[in-house]
């Protein structure tokens, strides 16, 4: 399980990470963190003519709070992001997610963007992204756009993410002082990618919740949620027989496309999910 | 492809080795300092067999590159033995018995003394929990965890009763 | 004489102080801190490095190979394919003269002509690095013709099926019926057959260094050196050495340390062999080293079975008789040496065998197909037989409305009534089935556990318990292999010297893999001779150093191995009394040894040192007159007033089912074992969890998957799902000892029990757990999913 040959080039910043890209065409990759795509390589299941490191560009490291607005540099750790105290305090969720998120030796490489780039659908910043209404800013050869993560993941490992492009940064509106979350994940061992997992928040105003959303992922080929599907739930919430989540987070997901794996068919995944949603929305309201 | 000079402090000395980009950590570890301590389980970043220090963070080596060392600092076993700095967790591994083929032992001890140097507080599923990117296939675990907890308990992190 | 054995007889545990004690391991210092040698870690001078083309297809004519581009890759030094080492090297045939019927094909190191499995090794690059073997591998260009595939095990043997082996006939390796003629009548006799179908996964072993082999080929000398990660040092000698048309003694085998083998590596693999083989051709060092990738297809799998089970019995809870139809699934070759059949004879030897019964009827179908190769893994046959009979136990006491315990009560073998011979002929020396039950209920306070169940319950917390009886064959006689005609040695030697400076030296080939034999030998050597135990060394692990061993299987090293270093360090103690009589003019039994020292047996004063002795045995014999100090003495120990020697032991399993998610939750475990005398309690101990461990993977999470055309569909570490820390429970252990009187020593074996019966006891708290809502499982591993089917939530 030894890798192929590739070149090897440190760009010292975008606009040179950009142009190696540029010169090495479509089969010369970024390397982040390496966390998925070593072991690919090690597997051979990819290979490239040039590995493009961007480890070495400062400016897309960092998390930053800017105008009501937390933004992520791309090549920011897991680990930073989970141990941050900026993170704790406005976007909580994230830190509940990283306790999910593989092991520590993974996520003191692994990166925020990283992880957004290649979209894996079991993983938890993509769903987190979704969930936050977070832009993903990205550079291209072209220059700067910004695309809202609704319109970012499109598909099992695909992005808007142009063959040149490259994340820079991830914009992420902070959560509110009066807002909870919660993340749940069923994995079969702790730090797994999840057979089923939600993400879920609400405003709570008097008491009570208010305006509740959830992504439900690792059951699709990416991040799922509906806003349909939200405002039901709210319903149902105001209305107080939480049992009745589960089925109709069942009847909305079997629109999506729920993916089975090599252990839970879509059956299970769906059940899954209803089970999750129920439990999420306990956990917001015991909260 | 041609060769890249790295430069890197490995062990408390500042060395210099010239690799093929496409080596990882361990198989550059092994083969251009002849380390023995550094070694693969799986080669796709599961088992921790790999576990060292890079920049004081426990890492994969089988998922970084040789490359990415440049100006680092890297700890594996062999510096730890010198500088003693888990001398108190090798004899409780020694003594309870935590290892047995030995072969998880490297990764599994720097993964230990990395939640030891940051834990304020110590119960015996949150040791599970930390170890939990360390696969061990002879001891079935719990003698580790009693060797880590003693550890922790005489370094005087203080004990919070299990989640049941 | 009888002197010194009488010494040691007299001497009470204080005096005694190695054998019993759990003292740390010294050769474990070296692995704390990272300097253990395991193969992959030894350098030799001019060695190559090999990669093997392994097949893609399950099942496929290789209508050729062409090497002409990868002969070319950087740093490639040769290239072979089965074709090319067919001179060198013979065919194995893997049957044994007491599986009688048995048929297997020949295998070749590397294919010839057709491949059989996904992963069987085709074509062997040997490059200066393993980097460049596998740059060269990729451009081996193979040719193959798809052949029909076999994978179920159910079909196999329907008159249409495919026939993986022409010259055989047949996809029926072996089969086998033990009855006692009477289950028929029997069973419609009894008040209730039950009858439940049970499954068991097939699984791996996922050692974590994967299979290592250096060969070192000389050719001036015409000697082999093998270096090997591997649990039969001497069995390697013998299969290399005949398979490679050299002589015994030209072929050396060297262990060193071995990360993890279980039974995985006490076999002859192809690739291991064909790099022996290319060593022989090349006149230089080649070493071959396992990746994951190909370990999950080429280590050998285990288990696959699908068994039908009954047990008649009547409302007053007595077992009136036990049948059961089991059918598993080899890969398409009997594994060389020990055959493949190993696993379902064991099963029929034993299965409910610890109950009281009159009758018996067992049938045992083992099948070819085309998965990976398949053979001994640890605990071989035991997590099935247990398995079955404690849970078919649980259902009859279900349907009967008797409690299990009581249930086992009744039934149970009473620890008086022994020895017997069992309905299937299995001869038991002595077990403790009564006592360890009655033990492990006080450990785990049952009944606190079953009122806090009843109270959980209430609140929808469903918490299952189930607790269960166990045998285990371990040092076994030659019974095990020998009789088949298999060159796998059931008796062990050991050569115990005395150095100059005192120091006892104590070489035997038994072996060592980390569960501590080294150190179990060195606590009896102490005891034995009469010395500190920082005085003891042991070598093993070298065919050219120690006596013919049988390496480490079937749970036999303590039990075996020990003995016979016990007996030689009794002989040498013996010898060393008799040149400390002449150098202090008195009776050898007059004198003992202690600490090193020789003293007055009626006085208790010191009269000389081991070291003195020595100096005087070794370098002043002109002092000793016509004495001839023989200070080097080798004895050689097999078990054999009994074929096995059974352990027993009782386990329990405390869960917790999240009856919406179908999640199972491992709260406690708690073993009671009795195997014999005890060594050193915390290697023991740690033995049975590291065992029991790894037969929770299977329960609740490892199969190898395969898809219709025999394509392996989790082979790789995140889809293969091994046990981590979080998940797994700790495990309270507690002892009775019946020694056995087959060996001075008095111990069984422990190595593999927690495997046998860690699938029966949570197979029962599961079933427990779901008993308010009528529903049971039998087939692992028990997913999620499976429970929420059972539940009827999806």
């Amino acid at each position: 399980m030894k890798s192929s040959s590739f070149a090897y080039e440190r760009p010292a910043d975008i606009q040179e990470a950009l142009a190696s890209k540029a010169r090495w065409g479509l089969s010369a990759k970024y390397l982040a963190g390496g966390q998925s795509l070593i072991p690919a390589m090690n597997m051979r299941f990819n290979s490239s003519t040039c590995l493009i490191d961007l480890n070495g560009i400062k400016s897309m490291r960092g998390i930053r709070e800017d105008g009501g607005e937390l933004v992520i540099g791309a090549l920011t750790r897991h680990e930073e992001v989970a141990s941050s105290d900026l993170v704790q305090k406005k976007l909580p969720i994230l830190v509940q997610a990283s306790r999910y998120l593989a092991h520590i030796a993974i996520r003191n490489r692994g990166t925020f963007g990283g992880s957004v780039a290649l979209a894996h659908p079991d993983a938890e910043w993509p769903a987190a992204c979704l969930l936050l209404n977070a832009r993903m800013r990205i550079a291209g050869p072209n220059g700067a756009r910004e695309v809202p993560a609704a319109d970012f993941f499109q598909g099992l490992y695909a992005t808007a993410l142009q063959e040149d492009d490259l994340l820079e940064s991830i914009a992420i509106p902070v959560q509110s002082p009066s807002e909870r979350s919660c993340v749940l994940e069923l994995a079969r061992r702790h730090g797994d990618f999840a057979t089923a997992a939600v993400m879920a928040r609400a405003q709570v105003e008097n008491g009570a919740l208010k305006n509740f959303a959830i992504v439900f992922f690792a059951v699709g080929d990416l991040p799922l949620c509906d806003k349909e599907l939200d405002n039901s739930i709210q319903h149902i919430i105001a209305g107080g027989d939480l049992s009745r989540i589960p089925d109709i987070v069942k009847t909305s997901l079997m629109n999506q496309n729920i993916r089975a794996d090599l252990y839970s068919d879509q059956k299970t995944k769906l059940h899954l999910s209803g089970v999750l949603a129920r439990r999420a929305v306990e956990k917001l309201i015991e909260i | 492809m041609s060769n890249i000079n790295v430069r890197f402090r490995l062990n408390a000395r500042e060395v210099e080795a010239q690799t093929d980009p496409r080596m990882h950590v361990i198989d550059f570890l092994r083969k251009n300092f002849e380390l023995s301590s550094p070694r693969v389980g799986c080669e796709h970043g599961v088992c921790g067999a790999c576990t060292l220090r890079v920049d004081g963070d426990i890492v994969r080596g089988c998922l970084m590159l040789a490359v990415q060392l440049e100006g680092t600092s890297v700890e594996t076993m062999e510096g730890l033995n010198v500088s003693g700095e888990i001398s108190d967790l090798q004899q409780a591994f020694h003594e309870r018995n935590a290892t047995q083929c030995g072969f998880c032992t490297v990764g599994m001890l720097m993964a230990s003394q990395d939640w030891l140097s940051k834990a304020k507080t110590c119960s015996r599923s949150a040791i599970r929990e930390h170890l939990s990117g360390n696969y061990c296939r002879c001891t079935g675990y719990e003698a580790i965890v009693d060797a880590v907890y003693k550890v922790a308990i005489a370094r005087g992190i203080s004990s919070v009763k299990e989640e049941v | 004489m009888n002197a010194p054995i009488k010494a040691l007889e007299q001497k009470s545990i204080e005096q005694r102080p190695w054998i019993g004690a759990s003292v740390p391991r010294p050769n474990a210092r070296r692995l704390v801190e990272g300097a253990a040698v395991y193969i992959d870690d030894i350098r030799l001078p001019k060695m190559l490095h090999i990669c093997f083309v392994r097949s893609q297809y399950a099942h496929a004519l290789i209508k050729s190979i062409d090497t002409q581009a990868a002969s070319k890759a950087n740093g490639v030094v040769a290239i072979y394919t089965g074709a090319d080492l067919m001179k060198r090297v013979q065919p194995m045939v893997a049957t044994l003269a007491h599986f009688k019927g048995m048929k297997a094909a020949a295998q070749h190191c590397l294919a010839v002509d057709r491949v059989c499995w996904q992963g069987e090794p085709m074509v062997a690059i040997v490059a200066n690095s393993r980097h460049e073997a596998e740059d060269a591998a990729q451009l081996v260009i193979v040719d193959y013709e798809e052949l029909p595939v076999v994978t179920d095990m159910e079909t196999a043997l329907d008159e249409n099926a495919y026939v993986i082996h022409p010259e055989l006939g047949t996809n029926l390796c072996f089969e086998r019926v033990v009855t006692t003629d009477t289950y028929d009548d029997v069973s419609a006799k009894a008040d209730f057959i039950v009858e439940r179908t049970f499954r068991f996964p097939r699984h791996t072993g996922v050692c974590l260094e994967g299979r290592s082999v250096i060969g070192d080929f000389s050719a001036p000398d015409g000697r082999l050196t093998v270096y090997i990660s591997h649990q039969a040092p001497h069995m390697i000698q013998d299969c290399y050495a005949r398979l490679l048309s050299l002589t015994e003694s030209a072929v050396r085998v060297i262990c060193r340390d071995v990360g993890g083998s279980y039974g995985i590596k006490t076999h002859v693999y192809g690739d291991e062999l064909a790099t022996c083989a290319i060593s022989m051709d090349l006149g230089r060092p080649v070493k071959f080293v396992a990746d994951r990738a190909e370990s999950f297809v080429s280590d050998i799998h285990s288990r696959d079975h699908r068994v039908l089970m009954r047990m008649a019995v009547n409302k007053d809870g007595a077992i009136k008789g036990i049948s059961f139809d089991d059918r598993l699934a080899i890969g398409p070759y009997s594994v060389y040496p020990r055959t493949s059949v190993v696993e379902g004879n064991q099963i029929v030897n034993i299965t409910g065998q610890w109950y009281q019964h009159e009758s018996y009827h067992a049938n045992m179908t083992n099948v070819y197909t085309n998965m990976a190769v398949y053979s001994n893994y640890r605990a071989v046959g035991h997590p099935v037989a247990v398995g079955i009979t404690e849970g078919i136990v649980d259902v009859a006491a279900r349907t009967i409305g008797m409690d299990p315990i009581e249930f086992r009560r009744k039934n149970l073998l009473r620890d008086n009534n022994f020895p017997c011979v069992t309905p299937s002929g299995m001869k038991f020396e002595g077990m403790s089935h009564e006592k360890c039950l009655d033990k492990i209920i006080g450990l785990m306070d049952l009944e606190k556990l079953r009122k806090e169940q009843i109270e959980l319950r209430k609140k929808k917390i469903y918490r299952g318990i189930g607790v269960i009886s166990m045998i285990e064959i371990t040092n076994p006689s030659a019974m095990f292999y020998g009789v088949g005609g298999a060159r796998i040695s059931a008796q062990d030697g050991c050569t115990i010297r005395m150095e100059p400076s005192g120091s006892i030296v104590v070489l035997n080939g038994t072996g060592e893999q980390g569960q501590g034999t080294e150190t179990v030998f060195a606590q009896i050597a102490a005891d034995a001779v009469g010395v500190h135990m920082s005085n003891v060394k042991v070598v093993g692990g070298d065919t050219d150093a120690t006596p013919y061993g049988g390496g480490t299987w079937a749970s036999r090293a303590a039990g075996v191995g020990g003995e016979a270093t016990l007996q030689a360090g009794l002989a040498l103690r013996e010898n060393i009394l008799k040149l400390a009589a002449v150098v202090l003019e008195t009776k050898a039994e007059l004198l003992d040894i202690r600490n090193g020292n020789v003293f007055d047996r009626l006085t208790g004063q010191e009269r000389t040192t081991l070291a003195d002795l020595g100096r005087i045995a070794y370098f002043r014999p002109d002092t000793l007159g016509a004495f001839q100090a023989e200070l080097c003495v080798t004895r050689h120990f097999v078990p054999k007033d009994y074929p096995f020697t059974f352990t027993n032991g009782s386990i329990a399993c405390h869960l917790e089912v999240d009856v919406e998610t179908g999640f199972i939750k491992l709260l406690k475990f708690w073993v009671v074992e009795d195997c014999g005398t005890i060594l050193n309690e915390q290697l023991v101990d740690e033995q049975i969890r590291g065992a029991l461990v790894q037969g929770i993977g299977p329960t609740l999470y490892e199969q190898c998957l395969y898809d219709e055309r025999g394509q392996m569909l989790n082979g790789n570490m995140a889809d293969y799902i091994v046990p981590f820390p979080a998940e797994m429970p700790d495990i309270i252990i507690g002892h009775v000892c019946t020694p056995t009187k087959s060996s001075q020593l008095g111990a069984k074996g422990a190595g593999e029990a927690g495997t046998a019966g860690a699938p029966a006891a949570i197979l029962n708290a599961l079933n427990d757990a779901l008993t308010p809502f009528n529903v049971e499982l039998f087939d692992m591993p028990f997913t999620p999913e499976k429970v929420l089917r059972s539940l009827g939530r999806i």
